[in-house]
C-alpha cells in the first residue's frame, strides 16, 4: 500500500493527518459514548476551532458519560432562577406566571414574570425568557455569546433585550441567559401552511410582500455592522485575507462529527474533503446570524413589522455569504402561487433579495462564495441532524428526544441538494 | 399470519390519541408536541417495519457495489494500517448470500463497508487529483441511490420542499445500484 502525498509536511502533521484518516476504523461508539480525556485532547488537536466553540465541545464532551436528561419540571427551573435572582436582583422579587414555550429542536425556554425593583424604573413587573441547554442539545452553543451579541445588536435591529447570563452555569445546571418576552409570532394565523412541504412559512402574497423589505434591512445591518463598536470578547476575530474562518466554521463541523455519529458516511467524507480544498478566503468580517430565516423571526402581523430577530446562538465573525446561503436555502423557502418563482424564506425571489441586500449592505454577493456556503450549510445540517441528533438521542441527553428523533429525517432532505452541488464542482 | 407486532402499534397509538391525549395538560405545550410526536412516530413505524429489512438488504447491497467499484482505486490510495476493501467486500457478500443472514449480520457487513470507504476518501485528500477525483466522483454518483431511498423512507416526515420528486419507497427499493 502506499502513501500518495503532494506536498510534504511535519511529521506531527502526518501523525495528526494518518490519525485523521485512519479514525472512521479506530473511533468505536464506546469512545464516542464514554469519551476519555486523551480522545478530548485529539479532537481538539486535530480540528482547531473558535476558542468558545472549543470550550463549549469540550464541556459536551466531559459530560458524555454523565447520566440521561432528567426532571425537567418548571419547579424546577423556577429554583434556577430564584436562586440566580436572589444573587443579581435588589430587594425582594416574586416569579410567577411560569410556562414552557415550545418550538425549536434545542434549548429549553420557559416565559415568566419578575415582579421587581428594576433599576431606574422602580416597581414592575417583566416577563421574561430563561433560555438553556439541556445536557447536550443538537448545537452545542454559547449563552455567553448569544448575550454579547443581541447586547450588541440593541437599537439596530429588533432583538430581544438581554438582562442576564449565567456563562458558566453557576445556579443554573448548564449555562443560560434571561432576555425580555418579545411580541409576535413566528408563522402568519390567518395563512394555511400545509400547501407547503419543508421546513418553510407561507405568508400568503399580501403579508410577503410587506414583510419581505424588513427581512432583508435587518440581514443587511446585521452584516454592515462595526464589530469594533461593542463588546464581542468571546467571539474570536478572524484575519480578512485568510482562510482562517472558513477553516474554523470546517473544523467545528467536522469534530461533531467525529464525536458524535453513529455511522460512517463515505459521502460525508467526500463534502469535507471538497470544502477543505475550496475554503474563500474573507473579504471583510461580517458579524453573522448562523440561522437567518423565516422562522427565526417574530413579527406583528397586522402591521407587518418584524419585532425580533430570535436564534443568534449559532452566531459567529465571518463571511457573510454563509447567511446569505442560509437564508436563501431551498428547504426555508418555497414556490410561490406560479409553481416556479423561488421564494428566499417564503419572502421574495433571489433575484430581488439579492439587489436589494447589495444595494441596503453595501456589500457585494459574490456567486463563488454563495456555492461554498451553499455546500457547507447543507453539509452542517447533514452533520447535526444524522449525527449530532442520533448521539444526543441514544444517550437521552435532552427534554426533547423524540423531537429529535424525528428532525433526523430531515438530513437526507439536505443530502441531496448537497449531492447534485458537489456532482456539479467534482 | 396474524402480525401481532402490528397490532401492538395500532393498540399504543389509539391508547395515546384516544386515552393519554385526553389527560395532557393542554397549557404545556411541550407535552402537546411530543405526544403528538410520538404517536405520529409509532404510525411512520407502522408503516415501514414491514420495509425494515429488505431496506438493510438495499444498504449492503449498494455498498457492496460501490466498494466493488473502488477497490482497483483504493490499492493506489490508502494508508498503511487501512481497513482492507476487498476484505469488506468479501465479507459483505458472504452475507448476501448467506441463506438467512441475521439483521445483525446484515448490519455489520454494511458497517465494514462504510468504514473502509470513508478511510478510503479521507486517504485520497491528500493523493493526487486525479486518483481524489475518481474516488470522489464514484462515491458522489453512486449515492444518488441510496439518497433516494432514504427521503422515500422519511417522507413521512414532512421535510422534503418537493415530495413530487421523490419516488415511492418500492421505486427506490427495486432501483438497481450504480457501480
Amino acid at each position: 500500500m502506499q502513501i500518495l502525498e503532494t506536498s510534504p509536511r511535519s511529521d506531527q502533521s502526518k501523525r495528526s493527518n494518518l490519525a485523521h484518516c485512519l479514525a472512521p476504523a479506530t473511533i468505536t461508539d464506546a469512545d464516542r459514548d464514554a469519551p476519555s480525556d486523551s480522545f478530548i485532547a485529539s479532537m481538539r488537536e486535530r480540528f482547531p476551532t473558535e476558542r468558545e466553540i472549543d470550550l463549549m465541545l469540550n464541556r459536551k464532551m466531559k459530560r458524555r458519560a454523565g447520566p440521561p436528561f432528567l426532571d425537567l419540571s418548571l419547579a424546577r427551573v423556577t429554583e434556577y432562577v430564584n436562586s440566580f435572582l436572589r444573587d443579581h436582583v435588589e430587594g425582594d422579587f416574586e416569579v410567577s406566571d411560569q410556562k414552557w414555550f415550545s418550538g425549536g429542536a434545542s434549548k429549553i425556554q420557559m416565559g415568566f414574570q419578575l415582579t421587581w425593583n428594576e433599576p431606574g424604573v422602580g416597581r414592575s413587573t417583566t416577563r421574561l425568557v430563561v433560555r438553556m441547554e439541556p445536557t447536550e442539545s443538537m448545537n452545542s452553543t454559547s449563552r455567553l455569546r448569544e448575550f454579547q451579541v443581541l447586547k450588541a445588536f440593541a437599537g439596530t435591529v429588533p432583538v430581544p433585550r438581554v438582562y442576564w447570563v449565567d456563562d458558566e452555569g453557576k445556579w443554573f445546571p448548564e449555562p443560560a441567559l434571561i432576555y425580555a418576552f418579545a411580541e409576535g409570532v413566528t408563522k402568519p394565523r390567518l395563512v394555511r401552511n400545509d400547501q407547503i412541504s419543508g421546513t418553510g412559512t407561507n405568508f400568503g402574497p399580501e403579508l410577503r410582500k410587506r414583510l419581505a423589505p424588513h427581512f432583508v434591512r435587518h440581514l443587511a445591518a446585521i452584516h454592515a455592522f462595526d464589530t469594533s463598536s461593542s463588546d464581542l470578547s468571546s467571539f474570536d476575530m478572524p484575519a480578512v485575507g485568510s482562510t482562517e474562518s472558513a477553516l474554523w466554521q470546517l473544523n467545528r463541523a467536522r469534530r461533531v462529527w467525529e464525536e458524535d455519529r453513529g455511522e460512517d458516511l463515505p459521502f460525508v467524507e467526500v463534502a469535507a474533503n471538497w470544502l477543505e480544498r475550496n475554503l474563500p478566503v474573507l473579504d471583510r468580517v461580517s458579524v453573522i446570524h448562523g440561522d437567518y430565516r423565516s422562522g427565526n423571526f417574530l413579527f406583528r402581523e397586522e402591521a407587518a413589522e418584524i419585532t425580533a430577530v430570535l436564534d443568534w446562538e449559532r452566531g459567529y465573525l465571518g463571511d457573510r455569504h454563509r447567511d446569505l446561503a442560509w437564508a436563501t436555502a431551498y428547504p426555508f423557502g418555497h414556490l410561490a402561487e406560479d409553481g416556479a418563482t423561488f421564494l428566499v424564506s417564503g419572502l421574495m425571489p433571489l433575484d430581488e433579495f439579492c439587489e436589494s441586500y447589495e444595494k441596503l449592505s453595501g456589500l457585494t454577493i459574490d456567486p463563488k462564495r454563495m456555492q461554498f456556503f451553499k455546500i457547507f450549510n447543507c453539509y452542517q445540517l447533514m452533520l447535526s441532524t444524522l449525527g449530532t441528533g442520533y448521539r444526543v438521542v441514544r444517550q437521552g441527553k435532552s427534554h426533547q428526544d423524540i423531537v429529535l428523533s424525528w428532525a433526523g429525517a430531515a438530513g437526507y432532505s439536505f443530502a441531496e441538494p448537497l449531492r447534485l452541488a458537489l456532482e456539479e464542482v467534482l | 399470519m396474524a402480525d401481532h407486532i402490528d397490532n401492538g402499534l395500532i393498540a399504543s397509538i389509539k391508547a395515546l390519541t384516544d386515552v393519554v391525549a385526553q389527560s395532557v395538560d393542554p397549557s404545556n405545550p411541550l407535552a402537546r408536541e411530543q405526544l403528538t410526536l410520538v404517536t405520529r412516530y409509532l404510525g411512520f413505524l407502522r408503516q415501514r417495519l414491514p420495509y425494515q429489512f429488505e431496506r438493510d438488504r438495499f444498504e449492503l447491497d449498494h455498498y457492496l457495489a460501490l466498494a466493488k467499484a473502488l477497490t482497483g482505486l483504493a490499492q493506489n490510495g490508502v494508508v498503511a494500517g487501512a481497513p482492507s476493501l476487498e476484505a469488506a467486500v468479501s465479507a459483505g457478500e458472504a452475507v448476501l448470500l448467506s441463506a438467512r443472514p441475521t439483521t445483525a449480520q446484515v448490519r455489520s457487513a454494511i458497517d465494514k463497508l462504510t468504514t473502509a470507504i470513508s478511510v478510503l476518501v479521507r486517504c485520497v485528500a491528500a493523493a493526487e487529483p486525479d486518483l481524489r477525483r475518481q474516488v470522489e466522483r464514484k462515491v458522489t454518483v453512486a449515492s444518488a441511490r441510496l439518497f433516494d431511498l432514504q427521503r422515500a423512507w422519511y417522507l413521512p416526515m414532512g421535510f422534503e420542499p418537493d415530495p413530487k420528486l421523490v419516488p415511492t419507497l418500492e421505486q427506490a427499493l427495486a432501483a438497481p445500484p450504480i457501480g
